[in-house]
Formats: C-alpha cells, sequence, structure tokens
C-alpha cells in the first residue's frame, strides 16, 4: 500500500467496505457449514482448520469497520496512535489461546457454548485487525494475514500429536532377557543418578546406600519402592539430611525380573539389609504394583501418607 | 546546512513538522537510542560474567552444581539474545526516525515490553533454577521439571514480551520506511533494479544503505512474531494443562524459525550501524544501487528458510526441509561476501581512513562475521553437520557472529559517536592494549569452542572429561582477557565521554552531528 | 586424520586468509588516498568475478555433499543387523551388549520422554555418528563399525540435569 505524499482524495470507499463484508461472511459461511473442509467432528486437525475461515472472516469485518470509519477523514494522519498496537497484539494472542484443544470434545457436546466460541474467535479476529489498521493501514492487513497463518499452522501440532513411537511398546513387550548380571546389570539403568556407589548426587539426587535401609525397615517402605521405581517420584523429599526437589522418571517399560532384581540389588549391595535376610522383592510385587497406575506425584502423596523417612 | 532532513517528503500528511520540531524529535530518538544501547551493553556485560561461571565450571575451576549451571546456561542463552537485540532494535529506530516522524513513545513501550521479558527471564532462572535451556525443546520443560511450576510460566511469559516488543518494534519501523519511502516498493528499493532508467530519470534518491536493513528485518520480524506467537500460546496452554498434546517436531520447527531468526536479526540490524558509521570514517558513501538491493532481497528470504539447519538429524522432516535448509544457509553467504563485506572493504581500500576504536570495532566486526561464517557454512553442510551437531561448534560459530561481529558493530558505533563529540583521541598504545586483549580474547576463547566441537566434545555438557575441561581453561582465560579489554573500552569511552562534554567540537562534525544521512543528497561534505 | 580434523583445518587455513586479506587491506588504507570514483571501477569489476567465484564453490561444496546425505531409506542388503533403543532421562535402554564389526548396523532410536541425542563414540573417543531421538517419533542411524573396542554412546540433546551423566556403551567384535 504506497503511501502519498498529497493528502488522499476524496474516494467512496463503501463498495470495499461492502466487498470485505462480503467475503467475510463467505468465509464464516465456510467455516460454519465446512463447505469443501474436512469433517471438524473427526479430528483436533480439522477443527483448528474451521477455525482457520471464521478467523479470516473476523480479520475482513474488522478491516471493514475500521476503513468504513476512517475513509474520508481529512487531515486524519497515518501513523495512528501506537497504543493501538496493544489491543492488536493481545486479541490476536487470545484467539490462539482459547483454541484450548483439550476443550473440544466438551464443546463439542454443548451446541451454545460452540457457537459462542466460534463467536468469539470472529469477534477478536475483528478486534485484532480493527486496531491494528487504527495504527496504520498496512498493519491492519498484516495482522490480518498473520492471524489466519496462524490458525491454519496450529492445526499442525496444537493438540495433534502422533502419540508414542510404536517402538516403546515394541520394547516393553520383549521377553525380560536373562539378566545375565542379575541385579548389578538392572541397576545400570540407574547409574546415571543414583551412581554406581548408590551415593547419589548431593541436592540433585538422592542417595541409595544408607537411605534405603531407612526405607526398608519402616511399615509400607517396601511397596513404596516398588512404585518409586515403576511410575516415578517428583515432589520435596529429604533423604539422608538432604533436602531434593527434583523428579525421578518411572521404569514400567523395565520388565518385572529387572525391576526387581534392581530393588534387591540396592537392598543388599551396600549393606542396607542385615546379612541373614534375602532378597525382599520379587517380580510378583512388581506385577501386582503395576495393577493401578500412579503419577509421580501420586507416589510422592503415598510417600507422605506412610511418613516414610 | 544542518538542516538535511528530508522535508515533507518524509512527514505524515496533514502534520508536517517544522525542521525544529523534527529535530528535537530526532534527538528524542537519539536519546531512546541511547537507553537502548546502555541497557543492552550492560546486560551483554553482566551475562559475560555467567558465561565466564559456565566456562570455569567446565574447566573445573570453579564447578557450579548442575542445577545452577544449567539454569544460569538458560538465563545466558536468553538474556543475551534480549540484550543484543536491544542494541540493534534501538540503533535502527534512530536510524529510521531521521527519516520519518515515529512516535518516541511508542519506542519506549517497546523497550519497556523487552526489559519486562528480562526481569521475568533473570526471575525464572535465578530465583525458580528454570532450566531447560533457552530454545526450551518441547516436551523438556514440562516433563519431570526440576523447578517450581510458576518458573515455567514465567519464562515463557518472558520470552513472549521479549516478542512482543519485537513486533510494536517491527509494526513502528516497517509503517515509518513505507510512509517515509513510497510503501514497500520503495523502501525495497523495486524501482532500482526493475525501472532503473526511469527510475533515475526522475533524479528520485533511492532509500539510504540503512533502511533495507530496517525494513527487511521489520518484515521478517513479523513473519517471526506470527510463529512465536502461535507457539508462545500453545506453551502457555500446554503449562497450564498437561492434558493438550502438542507435536514435538512441530514445536521443534516453530521453536528454531523464532530462535534462529532472532539471533540472525541482531547482527543484520547492528549492521546498519556499520552502514552509516563507516562511510564517515572513510569520506566515502555507501551507495545504494541494485545488487546492494537485490542482495538484501536475497537475505529476506534466505533467512527465512535457512532455518530448517537446525533440524538435519532430525529425519522425520521432509527431505525437501533439510535440502532448503541447506542451499538457503550456503546462499545467505553470498549477499554478506559480495554485497555488505566487499562494500566495507571498497569503501576501506586506499581511503586514507581514520583508525580509531570506532573504526577498528566496526572493521574487524566485519572480519568476525566473515569467520563466523566460514565455521556456520561447515556445520550447515549435512554431512559435516552429522558430526558436529550439538557439540562446541555451533557455540563457536554463534559467538563468532555475536561476539566477534554484532558486539563490535555496536562498540564502534559507540566509539564513533563519543569521537565525533571531542578534539580527544585515543592514544596508540590503548588502541593497541585494546586491540590485542579484546580481539586476541575472542579468537581465543572462540578457537576453544571450535577446537573442542571438532574434537566431539558436547555442548551443554555441566562436566566431561578432558580434552573438554583443558580446552574450557583456554576459553576461560580468552574470556578473561576479553573481558579485561572491555573494561579497558569502558575507561577510555568514559574518559572521552567526559572530554566531550567540556572540549570544542570539531567544525567538520558539526553536518553530521544533524543527523545527515549519506547517500546522494550530501553535496561538498 | 579424521573428518572433523580436516573440518577444522579447513576453517583454520580459511580464518587465516580471511585475517591476511584484512590486514592488508587495512595496511593499504593508509597513505595516499584514491577517491571513491577512483576505486570503483576496478573494484566492481573485482566484486563480479568474487561473485562467480564464491557462487561455484559452494555450487560444488553442495553438490559434492548431496551423495553423503543420511537421509536415503532404502533397504541395504540383507544381513543389516538393527537394533532398537529407547532414550529417556538419563540412559539408554535396550542398547546391546555387542554389535558385529564390518557389518551395516541400523538403530532405531526413540525416546519415551524428552528429545535426547544418540551418539556414538569410538573407542579414542572420536564422534562418529549421531542422530536424534524425539519423543513419538522414530529416527534411524546407520552406520558401519570397522574397528574394534568399546563404544560409548552419550546424549547430545540437553535433556535435564542429568544430561551429561546420561551414558551407555556397546563392544564391537
Amino acid at each position: 500500500m504506497p503511501a502519498t505524499t498529497e493528502p488522499r482524495a476524496t474516494v467512496n470507499a463503501l463498495p470495499r467496505v461492502y466487498l470485505l463484508l462480503v467475503l467475510g461472511a463467505v468465509a464464516v459461511a465456510v467455516g460454519i457449514f465446512a463447505i469443501g473442509l474436512p469433517d471438524p467432528h473427526l479430528s483436533v486437525r480439522n477443527h483448528h482448520i474451521q477455525h482457520v475461515f471464521f478467523i479470516l472472516g473476523g480479520g475482513l469485518y474488522g478491516l471493514a469497520l475500521a476503513m468504513g470509519l476512517t475513509a474520508n477523514k481529512h487531515g486524519k494522519t497515518w501513523p495512528g496512535r501506537g497504543v493501538w498496537l496493544a489491543p492488536a497484539l493481545l486479541a490476536s494472542l487470545v484467539v490462539m489461546v482459547a483454541m484450548w484443544p483439550s476443550t473440544y470434545p466438551v464443546i463439542e457436546a454443548n451446541p451454545t457454548l460452540h457457537a459462542l466460541q466460534h463467536g468469539f474467535y470472529i469477534v477478536a479476529s475483528a478486534v485484532a485487525t480493527f486496531c491494528a489498521y487504527y495504527f496504520a493501514r498496512s498493519a491492519g492487513w498484516i495482522m490480518g494475514g498473520m492471524q489466519v497463518v496462524m490458525a491454519w499452522a496450529a492445526a499442525f501440532g496444537f493438540g495433534v500429536n502422533p502419540g508414542p513411537s510404536p517402538l516403546i511398546a515394541q520394547v516393553a513387550a520383549m521377553p525380560a532377557t536373562a539378566s545375565a548380571g542379575g541385579g548389578a546389570a538392572a541397576y545400570q539403568n540407574c547409574v546415571a543418578c543414583h551412581m554406581a556407589d548408590g551415593g547419589g548426587m548431593p541436592g540433585v539426587f538422592p542417595p541409595l546406600a544408607g537411605h534405603v535401609s531407612n526405607l526398608l525397615a519402616a511399615e509400607g517402605g517396601q511397596e513404596y519402592m516398588v512404585r518409586v521405581v515403576l511410575y516415578g517420584l517428583q515432589g520435596q523429599i529429604s533423604a539422608a539430611g538432604s533436602s531434593y526437589a527434583g523428579a525421578m522418571p518411572g521404569w514400567g517399560h523395565l520388565s518385572d525380573d529387572d525391576l526387581a532384581a534392581a530393588l534387591n540389588h540396592v537392598s543388599s549391595t551396600w549393606g542396607e539389609l542385615p546379612a541373614t535376610a534375602s532378597a525382599p522383592f520379587s517380580a510378583a510385587d512388581v506385577q501386582a504394583a503395576r495393577g493401578t497406575q500412579l503419577t509421580p506425584q501420586q507416589v510422592h502423596e503415598l510417600r507422605g501418607r506412610l511418613g516414610l523417612p | 546546512m544542518t538542516e538535511q532532513l528530508q522535508p515533507s517528503e518524509t512527514v505524515a500528511t496533514g502534520a508536517k513538522l517544522t525542521v525544529e520540531e523534527d529535530a528535537a524529535g530526532v534527538a528524542a530518538g537519539r536519546r531512546l537510542m541511547n537507553l537502548f544501547l546502555a541497557t543492552g551493553l550492560a546486560l551483554v556485560f553482566v551475562l559475560m560474567l555467567v558465561g565466564l561461571l559456565m566456562r570455569l565450571s567446565q574447566a573445573e575451576w570453579l564447578p557450579l552444581d548442575p542445577a545452577w549451571f544449567y539454569s544460569l546456561m538458560t538465563l545466558h542463552g536468553a538474556g543475551m539474545i534480549a540484550a543484543l537485540v536491544l542494541c540493534g532494535m534501538g540503533g535502527v529506530w534512530y536510524l529510521v526516525r531521521r527519516e520519518a516522524h515515529m512516535d518516541v513513545r511508542l519506542g519506549y513501550a517497546a523497550y519497556g515490553l523487552l526489559l519486562g521479558g528480562v526481569l521475568l527471564v533473570l526471575a525464572a532462572t535465578v530465583v525458580g533454577k528454570f532450566a531447560a535451556g533457552w530454545t526450551t525443546l518441547y516436551p523438556l520443560p514440562f516433563v519431570n521439571p526440576t523447578w517450581p511450576f510458576w518458573s515455567t510460566g514465567a519464562f515463557f511469559i518472558g520470552l513472549m514480551l521479549i516478542t512482543a516488543g519485537f513486533s510494536v518494534w517491527s509494526f513502528q519501523v516497517l509503517e515509518a520506511v513505507m510512509r517515509a519511502f513510497g510503501g514497500l516498493r520503495g523502501a525495497l528499493g523495486f524501482d532500482l533494479v526493475f525501472n532503473a532508467k526511469a527510475f533515475k530519470a526522475s533524479g528520485r534518491q533511492p532509500p539510504p544503505a540503512q533502511i533495507l536493513p530496517a525494513a527487511v528485518i521489520a518484515i521478517d520480524g513479523l513473519i517471526m512474531a506470527t510463529a512465536s506467537m502461535l507457539l508462545g500460546a500453545a506453551m502457555l496452554v500446554r503449562w497450564l494443562d498437561p492434558s493438550v498434546g502438542i507435536d514435538p517436531l512441530w514445536a521443534k520447527n516453530l521453536g528454531y524459525f523464532f530462535g534462529h531468526l532472532l539471533a540472525n536479526y541482531i547482527i543484520y540490524m547492528l549492521l546498519a550501524f556499520v552502514y552509516v558509521g563507516l562511510p564517515r570514517f572513510t569520506n566515502r558513501k555507501w551507495k545504494t544501487n541494485a545488487p546492494f538491493v537485490i542482495g538484501w532481497w536475497g537475505t529476506m528470504v534466505f533467512l527465512l528458510t535457512a532455518y530448517a539447519h537446525h533440524l538435519y538429524l532430525d529425519f522425520a522432516q521432509p527431505v525437501a526441509m533439510q535440502v532448503l535448509g541447506h542451499v538457503a544457509s550456503y546462499l545467505s553467504a553470498i549477499p554478506v561476501a559480495v554485497v555488505t563485506v566487499y562494500g566495507a572493504i571498497l569503501l576501506v581500500w586506499r581511503s586514507g581512513m581514520r583508525w580509531t576504536l570506532g573504526s577498528l570495532f566496526m572493521y574487524v566486526g566485519l572480519a568476525g562475521w566473515i569467520l563466523g561464517g566460514v565455521g556456520a557454512l561447515l556445520d550447515a553442510t549435512v554431512q559435516f553437520n552429522t558430526l558436529l551437531h550439538n557439540t562446541l561448534w555451533v557455540p563457536g560459530h554463534f559467538h563468532s557472529y555475536l561476539l566477534g561481529g554484532s558486539l563490535y558493530f555496536a562498540l564502534g558505533w559507540v566509539f564513533q559517536s563519543l569521537e565525533e563529540r571531542t578534539t580527544a583521541t585515543t592514544s596508540r598504545s590503548v588502541k593497541w592494549l585494546v586491540g590485542v586483549t579484546v580481539f586476541g580474547g575472542t579468537a581465543l576463547f572462540v578457537a576453544a569452542f571450535y577446537v573442542a566441537g571438532a574434537a566431539g566434545v558436547p555442548r551443554r555438557f555441566a562436566l566431561a572429561q578432558d580434552p573438554s575441561a583443558s580446552l574450557a581453561g583456554v576459553g576461560s582465560v580468552g574470556a578473561v582477557v576479553l573481558i579485561a579489554g572491555l573494561v579497558l573500552c569502558l575507561v577510555e569511552g568514559l574518559r572521552l565521554w567526559r572530554s566531550g562534554r567540556t572540549a570544542p567540537v570539531r567544525a567538520a562534525v558539526a553536518p553530521l552531528l544533524a543527523g545527515v544521512t549519506n547517500v546522494g543528497e550530501v553535496q561538498g561534505d | 586424520m579424521d573428518l572433523q580434523g580436516r573440518v577444522l583445518l579447513t576453517l583454520f587455513v580459511v580464518s587465516a586468509a580471511v585475517v591476511a586479506i584484512f590486514v592488508l587491506i587495512a595496511v593499504r588504507s593508509r597513505g595516499p588516498a584514491l577517491s571513491q570514483e577512483a576505486v570503483q571501477g576496478p573494484g566492481y569489476a573485482v566484486r563480479r568475478w568474487w561473485f562467480f567465484l564464491l557462487v561455484a564453490v559452494l555450487t560444488l561444496a553442495f553438490g559434492a555433499s548431496l551423495p553423503f546425505y543420511p537421509y536415503s531409506r532404502a533397504q541395504a542388503e540383507g544381513d543389516t543387523v538393527e537394533f532398537t533403543v529407547i532414550a529417556q532421562q538419563f540412559s539408554f535402554s535396550n542398547l546391546p551388549q555387542e554389535v558385529p564389526l564390518n557389518t551395516p548396523v541400523v538403530f532405531n532410536v526413540t525416546s519415551s520422554d524428552v528429545t535426547h541425542g544418540f551418539a556414538i563414540y569410538d573407542p579414542a573417543d572420536r564422534l562418529v555418528g549421531q542422530v536424534q531421538a524425539m519423543p513419538e517419533y522414530d529416527n534411524q542411524l546407520r552406520v558401519t563399525f570397522t574397528e574394534r573396542g568399546r563404544y560409548t554412546v552419550r546424549c547430545l540433546e540437553y535433556c535435564g540435569l542429568a544430561h551429561h551423566l546420561m551414558e551407555g556403551g556397546f563392544e564391537v567384535r
């Protein structure tokens, strides 16, 4: 849009305003009736694509309104006030946030809410282009373009993801490899954080040597340990006098045998158990604990309820 | 003679400012630039100390707890980018303000947004120990975090504020150059290339050299903002609602598009200082001609497409994207080497130029850019990338650009401004001392990265076995020497500034202070 | 010298040349000055040559590197050995204990939590190959080991506080 140095001649802006209104209505209609679009009910991706047209339509409405209100204004200077950029940027951000893909199933079930949401997209995108236009004519069109591109790009990854790789299930399903080294081999999975000597990393990863004995001696400590290795642990704990606010990932993808072997390894290697006691953990214990899925935070809550050291 | 501002063409219809009013406005713009520069350079210095801590930790001379190392690493990345972006934004704002009226309050708004973003980033990393890296590669910020919930949000909101500030700047700068030079067509020099004869015959002047970076970066800046606003919205929603799925490859594409562009904008913005400043040292003009303009069109496109070189080892990316990244990375070298740096060489060759700290920094910065570029081109070659990706080669090349290129440009401009206000000069011995410490320190610091990278030492490792630790030691020494040199620069800069406030200004310099542009209309300079 | 060594050497040689050129030009800027017009004519002529030289070098480099792109998913000969490795914070699961020598090997790599890297270092601690390990995606690293010994696997994509400790290994026999 070339800027000129002479005052703009009086133009009748109405034809262009009407054209934008009509185009906007067409875009919104395409969105509502999903004309030529993939069925929005089928996936989040299709839903996003439908929304592109509401945002396009709303953007055009905003431009039409702004154009209509500012045409033929002699002496009106551009740029307008920079303060208009704030609602412009904010409105377009709010449109994206409002997409909140996890709400789509809820909204689909409620037609009024659904219509309101779509209406919101139209209004908010109109606000964005209207306000941008009031900063500068070209900015209005740029903002409209930005919004449409964002809405379209959202279809490729916002609330849309491929899901875990099949390789993970493949590995988990493999027959438990004979733990030739027994517990020591299984414990290799743990050395990165807990170290080969079980000492952990002060302040970062808690020690096992000297700490596991406290857990084993406590009521429910054994069951807790099984769940820690299966599901992980997240939350503040204290061990051996230090505080740890980290997070441990779960290892449920390892076999029951491997997990039990590792647990027995940490229980016996550093003298955590009296010499007479034998391996307290069995693969069956691990298997049984898989029955109830827990989150790392829930494991932490369990620790609290049991009052473990 | 001071009123060489282009009068009616540059000012918006119906709001013609008198030259006196606009001189006050340009001066206000200069003060805004100084604020951006001062804040940016102060932040750069502080973050250099953070970077030194990192290298000292890797050298095992001052081992840091991994929680501290990685959160400081996150701070250093985001903070340095923001700090240098501040310098660039301020410079371009002022240089465009000399051509067209712009509301300084909007400039301050952009500044405020950036500063707010930096403060949030500081809070998230230093107080919250947020440690997902400045690239926040999804899903790392959200999986087993060892930092509190609030710090994840604070960091993302901080990055979004920085992007918002950059967007405000982009909108304002783009609007101004379009208004002052006849729309996009004029600002991008379209007629110089496609209607050359008619353009020449009309007697119109092409836009001054510094307008091209302003226009190109403002346009690409808005494209960047599109991607980062979307990613930011997705991250915010994911932060608040863990049930929202995000495609990690999609997030990586958007994230690296944003990061690659913002980091590159730094050097292209600060380049505007060289376009304006170097001619003054050499008493020659930087011409805006067809090759120059075409070079910038190329840059505008290559910047956007080269980002794909960050995903060479994500084999799930379409191969076409990998090829595009490779080709665009190579092509982006051409405008730099053939138009900008060669153009600068033509300015300097047999010019009898004055060698002051100002010109030294600008000149060496161009060399630093080329050197960083060679490292980048090598890493951007897919075959080599399989062996250099995520090794210390990567920080080697981007420190060459950002430190040995962008920062030098900014320092060059600051010194030039100080030098033009005083009859005092920097002594030869100080110049040599600065050269040896700053350039030598930078070279040593950067070389340590490159050598380690070639040896396969991974990047972003709090600790690693040798040769990593010894090389980190070398790098630390280089950094200390560099920092000492910069302190010397600060002292010398203050000395020049103080003497400039009392000593008379050189008469020849007076017209240059009035904001004269350097192409075409300056007669009998 | 391994490939990275040659790349580093290239960087140093080119850097030295660039520095030399810049020093030369700076030195020549002293002494009697020429006007801009006098410099421009020959300057633009040289620029044309420089442009074509640079384009030629870059085109050749690109062409030479294309055959080495690691992306072909063409099935290798029948005796390719495949392994599946899962990366997670902070170790590699299902790494083989032994890998055959002089055999095309494919590592299928993914992650169960955040993006990791899968980088293989030879017994002399030289990086021989790497690929990303991104959750929900599979990447394949194709490599043939020609040297016996203990190989180390490291994570090269920052993945958390124990990133630098995430290591595994296998024997090539």
